[in-house]
């Protein structure tokens, strides 16, 4: 086997903030055998090891994404560290005792590692996403075709069936407003 | 109206597009009333929470997708042996459950029903088992993957493909291949079938794929057959397309079946949901099958058929069906050409 990373650490990073999938796919290789091992010994079955370990990614993501982020530790410490910490998180809510953790490799403090400003992020991806479902047709479709899948105007209308791309942005712009509504009510 | 205006202004000075006019119709807005300005404020600040959204969306797909692929490849061999089995007895008996409870709910006089039904379901049993070779491939590529192989053809510019029922039956994923684009494998779902005429429709589900457009040929839904008539097929009998001519030759199919017809066109396996043509470009039947002891004769699906199915779909967005038929007159070769791009190829994972 070659032992040579394929990636540094800023272009995992990177990568990662871009949503390169090789570099998803990288991590994953690379990261999930640990913390799939520190799941299943503390009380975790195979699925919650996936669960925790893709909202170890979705955590990751957030704070790279963040401006004052800088990574104080390895990168792999950083991701078992966060696995780790979600997943004792975890087993508090599931009220089971989690006084004897089984540790497996160096990690990085829960009080270190600063998570709760992602917390709030993620709550609040929980309200858009759950504004867009409450907007219903057609509105849900032509944002998410022009704010997620970066389609033109003419392409969501010719989709949707409007006449032109115009009537298809007024409607955009009348989704977008209950769309905001919406989201500010909860 | 205004209301409209403003937050297109506001998308614009987000986006940071907006021209030296559409600044100062801004900077007017802003000026005529506070409301304006919080309005601005906060949508300025919505449009780069939604941004932020997209780019959080687009991440979660990818993650999905790697997770996916990754997630076959952790379970060591023997756990592995032991996951399906779990997973098998489990579906067997959701199964098992789910005939018990539709006997009990359908009651003793449907149940009657069902036998009445149990003899026509047994002749089409034995008409593929028996006599009618079904024209699937069954390949083994270098890494033991196997997969069949068969045909589809485009019926509307939202990616719905006709083809055989028996090609995507206990299916696990499907994957169409353009004809003109060999490079590209896209992922379909079963969106409708009938599993007595052998008749399905798919829907291209893949992230990648856009829009069929200006398809060239009709299907005719009424078409009347006639012996001696011409007709014409290109499908999958081999890796690439295949073209194969002859005439109607019968004007019923295996065991006289009406919904079908003969037709003397030599099909190989592969050719399962290959569309057939008349000299006017009109599909008026797809290849479900062939007899094993008479060679040269193949049966095809009346297009008639499809019709039901077809208007089944109207509710589920099927509406732009295309009709106009814009090779009627050419010449048979430029017929083919035109019609090669709306080919695909199938293949079907178990």
């Amino acid at each position: 086997m070659d032992n040579r990373l394929p990636f540094s650490e800023e272009e995992l990073l990177e990568g990662l903030k871009s949503n390169n999938a090789m570099v998803i796919a990288y991590l994953y290789k690379k990261n999930y055998p640990s913390v799939a091992n520190f799941v299943r010994l503390n009380g975790g079955s195979d699925d919650e090891a996936k669960d925790i370990f893709q909202e170890t990614l979705v955590t990751l993501f957030h704070k790279v994404r963040q401006e004052n982020f800088i990574l104080t530790a390895k990168l792999n410490t950083y991701i078992y560290s966060v696995a780790r910490n979600l997943w004792l998180t975890e087993l508090k809510r599931k009220k089971q005792k989690s006084e004897d953790v089984f540790e497996l490799e160096e990690f990085i403090p829960n009080d270190e590692l600063l998570l709760e400003d992602v917390e709030m992020t993620k709550l609040k991806y929980n309200r858009l996403n759950w504004s867009l479902e409450q907007l219903g047709e057609p509105c849900k479709s032509i944002l998410s075709y022009y704010y997620f899948y970066k389609w033109s105007m003419q392409e969501i209308a010719d989709k949707m069936g409007y006449t032109n791309a115009d009537n298809a942005k007024t409607q955009k712009y009348k989704c977008l407003l209950r769309l905001k509504k919406i989201f500010q009510k909860m | 109206m205004s209301k409209i205006r403003l937050i297109e202004l506001c998308e614009k000075f987000y986006e940071n597009s907006l021209s030296e006019h559409e600044k100062q119709e801004l900077e007017q807005l802003l000026n005529l009333s506070d409301e304006n300005k919080k309005f601005f404020d906060e949508h300025v600040n919505f449009f780069k929470e939604l941004n932020d959204f997209g780019e959080f969306y687009k991440f979660k797909t990818t993650l999905n997708k790697v997770s996916e692929r990754y997630s076959g490849k952790v379970v060591s061999s023997r756990l592995g042996v032991i996951h399906k089995i779990v997973q098998y007895s489990s579906v067997a008996a959701v199964s098992i459950i789910a005939v018990l409870f539709t006997l009990y709910v359908t009651g003793w006089f449907s149940f009657k029903h069902q036998i009445q039904n149990y003899k026509q379901l047994s002749n089409t049993i034995t008409t593929i088992s028996k006599n009618q070779k079904s024209l699937w491939n069954i390949l083994f590529s270098s890494n033991e993957v196997t997969y069949l192989r068969g045909t589809a053809f485009a019926i509307s510019s939202e990616g719905f493909l006709a083809t055989s029922y028996h090609l995507v039956r206990d299916y696990d994923s499907v994957l169409v291949i353009n004809a003109s684009d060999s490079t590209i494998k896209m992922h379909a779902k079963l969106l409708a079938y009938d599993q007595k005429l052998d008749v399905a429709i798919l829907k291209i589900s893949d992230s990648i794929f856009s829009s069929i457009k200006n398809i060239p040929y009709n299907l005719n839904f009424h078409y009347p057959i006639e012996l001696g008539n011409y007709v014409y097929t290109l499908g999958f009998s081999k890796n690439s397309i295949v073209f194969g001519e002859g005439s109607i030759s019968s004007f019923t199919g295996f065991n006289e079946d009406t919904n079908s017809i003969q037709i003397s066109i030599p099909t190989n396996p592969g050719n399962s949901g290959s569309p057939v043509f008349n000299k006017y470009g009109e599909v008026i039947g797809i290849i479900c099958g062939k007899n094993e002891g008479k060679e040269g004769s193949s049966y095809a699906l009346h297009s008639k058929v499809l019709k039901n199915i077809i208007d089944s779909l109207s509710g589920n967005k099927a509406t732009s069906i295309h009709f106009k038929n814009t090779i009627r007159y050419l010449p048979k070769n430029q017929q083919i050409s035109k019609i090669i791009p709306y080919i695909f190829k199938i293949e079907i994972y178990k």
